[in-house]
This record gives structure tokens, C-alpha cells and sequence, in this order.
């Protein structure tokens, strides 16, 4: 339980400050880190390019991934990130607008740990959010890291 | 003149030679005495031939057996006779004593014996070689009027026949044919061919049909479907060859006009199967588009309007926070809108996976699911049991849901609610059917309940996008079946809808 980051990876600062909102709203006061699109996240993950020197030992709590984002998409992200021994197990949440079936099954099927479509309703966004934080810091049991 | 006399003894030969050859001969011959006319002498080749014996012809005259018709025809020929001492008869018809027809060459001299003026009558049967000759007119008729070229060429390729056809197809005549090499009407990338064929001909092969090429004497190239078998001679050996050549260059045109429009048609067919393809693509990025990205700027004018009641809310009068209340409204609204469209466009391009589905375990579960959304709602609801259809899963799901959705909600002013899901008899036909007991719709505009987007009721007075019997309707389309409404305004709705076995769909999973 040394680090309670958050990676969320997010390419809309308006859905960034809703999420970030809700998610402090609901007493989440971890640290959050904030990339704009696949390429920064997976920057960061591996310490290279812009955090280039980062100490990789410490990966986040949690990921939030978009699916739509520029460079690398989200589904892209998550298939690198399960393809790295370092990250495999990382908690990946899928945090989208999108219901398609299909992104859902795609995801899954990459390894992601959950499917969360974003609420359009200010109060929907809110709880789910919220339980979303919950769930994953407080009943959850994370891998064990050795 | 000093003639020599013949002795006795070369009298007695010559006797003996002529009369067996009088005996022996297979020609006819009768001796007429040429004054009276009547029959004097007869061969045995000539009794046989005409089927009298000796004594019915001697003493008689010709006409009486039936030579030149009648007396009078006969009369007149022997006075021929008589005056140039020679008759002759391309072909004379006779009879034989059993009434055969025979075709004979006659042939008769006068001449002296012994101072007696004698005929002398020789007949040829020849009714076996007009029988022959009428034959090959007619083949040679046949040969010449056929519209398939004939021609026969002996062993070397020089052309023994050819027909008229042969100078239509070809252009060359007969006289410019006959003598010279067919190699006329080869062309030169074909000669291996033409000796390859001969080769066959001379072991006494047939080629049938065979489809191939030649040059007109205008050098233009003829499509040809040629048969050509060995000419044999009396004995069997191979002499040389027939050919039957048909012009097949119509018929390769309208072949291959035929194939050309086959590929154009083909070629329309793809392109049109790539624009189909195209829109769909389009559509399904559209899809895309609208589930994701129309989404975003609604989630944050919910978000902002929301955060802004949340956190500022006692800087607003209530004025103000109703405002912000209906822009959270109207985002739900557009939210809804967009789902139901999405739910639409995915009805219509989902591929269906038909399976037998309970009906009646899905409409209950559909009926719990609005239960637990609208607790405080009290409907009796009636579901037939063991109703099953072969569909897609999800599809009917999503039926059902907008059906019993439908019912739930048009009843929600009712009291004592009543939805029935069943099946009954319709002009024979099994059809499912959806009653309730709500507030009904007006006929008059029954056309319009299962367009998209519209609605027979004001928004104020039941929510709605009018959409959700557009995707029933697809959706029993998809299933090749119909729908339809039964209803009376205050006096409750019915739909029907038919689910046929869907046919050609086997992978049943």
C-alpha cells in the first residue's frame, strides 16, 4: 500500500475536471496523474520520452484508460501494457463514452480488469465515479507486489 | 472377192460359242422375226429377267409382254427399226410377270439371216443402277443445299468436293476449289492441327465437332465446328476425307457478348456491393461517432451544470437552479435520444443468429426489470407460458423490452393496469400479441406509430423518442415477419407481430 496513484488517461480537459471532481468529491484524495493520450501513458508506465528517468517500480494504483485518444488508443495502450511483464498486472479500468459491444469485448478480451461507461447525467457520473473508487481502493485486493 | 468357205467343223465352233454365249449372258436378248414381229428367240437370263417361260414368249409379240405399253407404241417403234435398222433405249420401263417395275437399256438391230430380216433385241437390266444414280441426285441435292460446308479432300488435302455452302462460308467457288489444297482456308499457326486430324483420318478415326478455325478468301477468320470422318472406297481403304463445317463465328460472338455482360453485370454488382459496403462503413463510424463523441459535450454540459448547482447553488435564487435543472433535464432527454437511435441503427445491421427462444421466461424477465425500475407501479401482468419463436436472442430481447416498455408506460395513468402477453389464431396464422389496457392511440394514425421519431403523444404527457416501435418494426422485418396495432384512444393498444421460421439460417448455436 506504498502508492495510491492514479493514472488517469484522458484526453478531454472537461471530462478530466469532472473526473477529477467526483472523484475528489467522494474523498479519493490520492495523488492523480493526468496523460493526454496513449503515448504519455505508456511514456510514464515505462519512464522513457517525457518522463524519461521516472522510477518505473512505482506504477499506479489504478489506471483509468479512455478508449478514444490521440496517438495510441486505448485499446492499443491496454494490449502493450499486457504484453510487458512490468505492467500485466496492473489494474486497468476501461473509462468511456463508448457502449459499443464491440469496444467492450475487445477490451476484455485485451485484459481489461473493468468496463465502465461514462454517465451522461451529472449525478450518475458522480456515483459511478465514486464507486468505481471504492471498489478499487477499498475492497479490492490488488496483486501482491513483491 | 474370193471369201473363204468355213468348214463344218469351224461352223459347228462358232455355233457352239455363240450359243453359250446366247445362254450364258446377263443381258436379256430376244430375235424377233422383223416382219410379224413376234418373238422368235428368247435367252434363259431374259425369262428369268421378266419371269415367262420359253413358250409364253415365242409366237408373241412384244407389247403382248408387256414391251412398249401397247400395240400401237410398239408398231410405231419397229417401223423406227425398220427404216435405220437401229433402236436404242436409254431406259425403257418394263414389267415382270409378277407386276415389278424394271428399268432396262434396250437395244435392238435388224439384220439379215438367210434372207430373212431378223431382230435382234438386247435388254440390260439397269433398274439397279438408276436406283444408285437417283440416290446419289439426292445426296448430291442434299450435299449441295446444306448450309454446313461439305467437302471431301483426298489423303494429300487436295479438295475433292465442295459444296455451295462450302463457297458461301469460305468464298472460294468449286471450280477454284477442286484440284487445289485445302490449305487455302488453314490458317498457318493451324497447319500442326490440319496434320495432326489427318493422322487421325488415316487410322480411320472420326473427330467430332470439333471447334476450330478458318480463313475466308477475304482473309477474315470463320469460327467453325467441324466433324470429319475417313472416305472409304469399296475395299475399305481409306481414300480420304469428309468435312462438315458448321460457321460458328454467330454463335462464339453471342458467347462471348454473353460472357461480357455476365463480368459487366458482375463488375456493377461488386461496385455496387462496395458503395452498399461503403455507407455501411459510413454508418458504422457515424454509429461510432454518435455513441462517442455526442456524448462527451453532453456529459459536460450535465457535469458543469450539475457542478454548478452542486457548488454555487447558494449564490442562485430557485429561478436560477430551475434553469440549471432543465439543462440537466435536456441532456437526459438528448441522452436517451442517442441511445435509442444507436439501438436502432444496431438493430438494422446486426447479423441475426436465430435460436428457439422461450418467449415466456424472456417477457417475465423483461416484466421484473420495469418492476424493479418502477416499484411503486402496481400492473397485473398476464404471460402465456410455453410462447417460443425461433429468432435472435438479443434482437427479440430488445422487442419485448420496447413492447412490454410500451405497455407499462401508456398504462401508467390507468387504474388497475392490466399488460397481456399471448399467442393466438389470426385468418390462421399464429400470431404473438402484446394488450394492455392503457391509454390507447387513435387509428386514424396507426400508419404513423411505427415511423422513427414519431409519437402520438406530447412528451409532457408520456416520455419518449419515438423510436422504440421503429425498432420493433425493423426487427420483426429482420425476422420476416409483420406487425401491426389494434387500438382505441382511452381504450388500451394491442400489437401484434408474426415470427415465421426464419428460412437458409442452419447454424444453430
Amino acid at each position: 500500500m506504498k502508492n495510491r496513484t492514479i493514472l488517469l488517461v484522458e484526453d478531454n480537459a472537461r471530462d478530466e475536471a469532472l473526473t477529477l471532481r467526483a472523484l475528489k468529491k467522494s474523498g479519493i484524495a490520492n495523488e492523480i496523474i493526468v496523460t493526454r493520450d496513449g503515448v504519455e501513458a505508456l511514456e510514464y508506465l515505462f519512464g522513457t520520452g517525457k518522463y524519461e528517468g521516472r522510477d518505473v517500480s512505482i506504477l499506479p494504483h489504478l489506471v483509468m484508460l479512455d478508449l478514444k485518444l490521440p496517438k495510441l488508443d486505448g485499446l492499443q495502450v491496454l494490449a502493450r501494457l499486457r504484453e510487458d511483464e512490468r505492467t500485466k498486472r496492473l489494474t486497468v479500468v476501461m473509462f468511456t463514452s463508448s457502449s459499443e459491444e464491440e469496444d467492450m469485448i475487445k477490451s476484455y478480451d485485451l485484459g481489461a480488469n473493468s468496463y465502465v461507461r461514462k454517465p451522461v447525467d451529472f449525478e450518475q457520473f458522480a456515483e459511478v465515479t465514486q464507486k468505481l473508487g471504492i471498489y478499487w481502493f477499498n475492497l479490492n485486493e490488488p496483486v501482491p507486489s513483491h | 472377192m474370193n471369201i473363204p468357205q468355213p468348214t463344218p467343223h469351224e461352223i459347228h465352233t462358232s455355233e457352239t460359242r455363240y450359243r453359250r454365249l446366247f445362254e450364258a449372258t446377263q443381258d436379256g436378248i430376244l430375235i424377233l422375226n422383223a416382219v410379224t414381229l413376234q418373238i422368235t428367240g428368247v435367252n434363259p437370263f431374259m425369262m428369268e429377267f421378266l419371269g415367262y417361260s420359253r413358250d409364253e414368249f415365242l409366237g408373241k409379240e412384244l407389247w403382248e409382254i408387256g414391251l412398249f405399253g401397247d400395240k400401237g407404241a410398239s408398231q410405231t417403234a419397229f417401223k423406227v427399226l425398220q427404216e435405220t435398222g437401229y433402236l436404242r433405249y436409254e431406259d425403257l420401263p418394263l414389267e415382270t410377270r409378277g407386276g415389278k417395275r424394271r428399268e432396262v437399256e434396250f437395244v435392238s438391230n435388224v439384220y439379215d439371216e438367210d434372207g430373212q430380216q431378223v431382230i435382234l433385241c438386247n435388254i440390260r437390266d439397269i433398274t439397279e443402277r438408276r436406283q444408285q444414280e437417283v440416290l446419289r441426285e439426292r445426296l448430291a441435292a442434299i450435299v449441295k443445299s446444306s448450309d454446313d460446308a461439305i467437302i471431301s479432300t483426298d489423303l494429300e488435302s487436295i479438295v475433292t468436293t465442295w459444296n455451295s455452302a462450302a463457297e458461301k462460308m469460305f468464298g472460294h467457288t468449286e471450280a477454284e476449289m477442286l484440284g487445289k489444297s485445302q490449305s487455302l482456308i488453314i490458317p498457318t499457326d493451324r497447319e500442326d492441327e490440319v496434320v495432326r486430324i489427318l493422322d487421325m483420318i488415316k487410322r480411320g478415326e472420326t473427330l467430332n465437332h470439333f471447334e476450330t478455325e478458318r480463313i475466308g478468301k477475304d482473309g477474315r477468320s470463320i469460327d467453325v465446328s467441324v466433324t470429319i470422318s475417313p472416305i472409304k472406297d469399296e475395299d475399305g481403304n481409306i481414300t480420304g476425307a469428309s468435312k462438315i463445317a458448321r460457321d460458328i463465328s454467330e454463335l462464339k460472338r453471342a458467347v462471348k457478348e454473353i460472357r461480357n455482360l455476365n463480368a459487366q453485370l458482375e463488375q456493377r454488382v461488386t461496385d455496387r456491393t462496395a458503395q452498399l459496403q461503403a455507407a455501411n462503413d459510413e454508418l458504422e463510424s457515424f454509429s461510432y461517432s454518435v455513441s462517442h463523441d455526442l456524448r462527451a459535450p453532453l456529459r459536460h454540459i450535465s457535469g458543469f451544470s450539475g457542478a454548478l448547482l452542486e457548488d454555487y447553488g447558494d449564490v442562485l435564487d430557485e429561478i436560477g437552479k430551475g434553469y440549471l435543472t432543465e439543462v440537466r433535464e435536456a441532456t437526459r432527454e438528448m441522452s436517451r435520444l442517442i441511445d435509442d437511435v444507436l439501438q436502432l441503427a444496431r438493430v438494422t445491421r446486426t447479423e441475426i443468429t436465430p435460436e428457439p427462444i422461450n418467449l415466456s421466461e424472456m417477457a417475465l424477465s423483461v416484466v421484473d426489470a420495469l418492476q424493479t425500475e418502477f416499484p411503486d407501479r402496481s400492473v397485473k401482468v398476464a404471460i402465456s407460458e410455453g410462447l417460443s419463436a425461433r429468432g435472435d436472442k438479443r434482437l427479440m430481447h430488445i422487442l419485448l423490452t420496447n413492447l412490454l416498455g410500451n405497455a407499462w408506460k401508456f398504462t401508467s395513468k390507468t387504474e388497475n393496469a392490466e399488460i397481456t402477453f399471448g399467442q393466438e389464431e389470426v385468418e390462421g396464422e399464429s400470431v404473438f400479441f402484446v394488450r394492455d389496457n392503457g391509454s390507447g392511440f387513435d387509428m386514424a394514425f396507426s400508419d404513423k406509430l411505427f415511423g422513427a421519431f414519431q409519437r402520438l403523444h406530447g412528451s409532457d404527457e408520456f416520455e419518449g423518442t419515438g423510436i422504440g416501435l421503429a425498432t420493433v418494426q425493423r426487427i420483426v422485418n429482420r425476422h420476416a415477419g409483420r406487425v401491426w396495432a389494434d387500438g382505441k384512444v382511452d381504450n388500451g393498444a394491442t400489437f401484434y407481430f408474426t415470427l415465421p421460421a426464419i428460412k437458409g439460417i442452419e447454424n444453430e448455436k
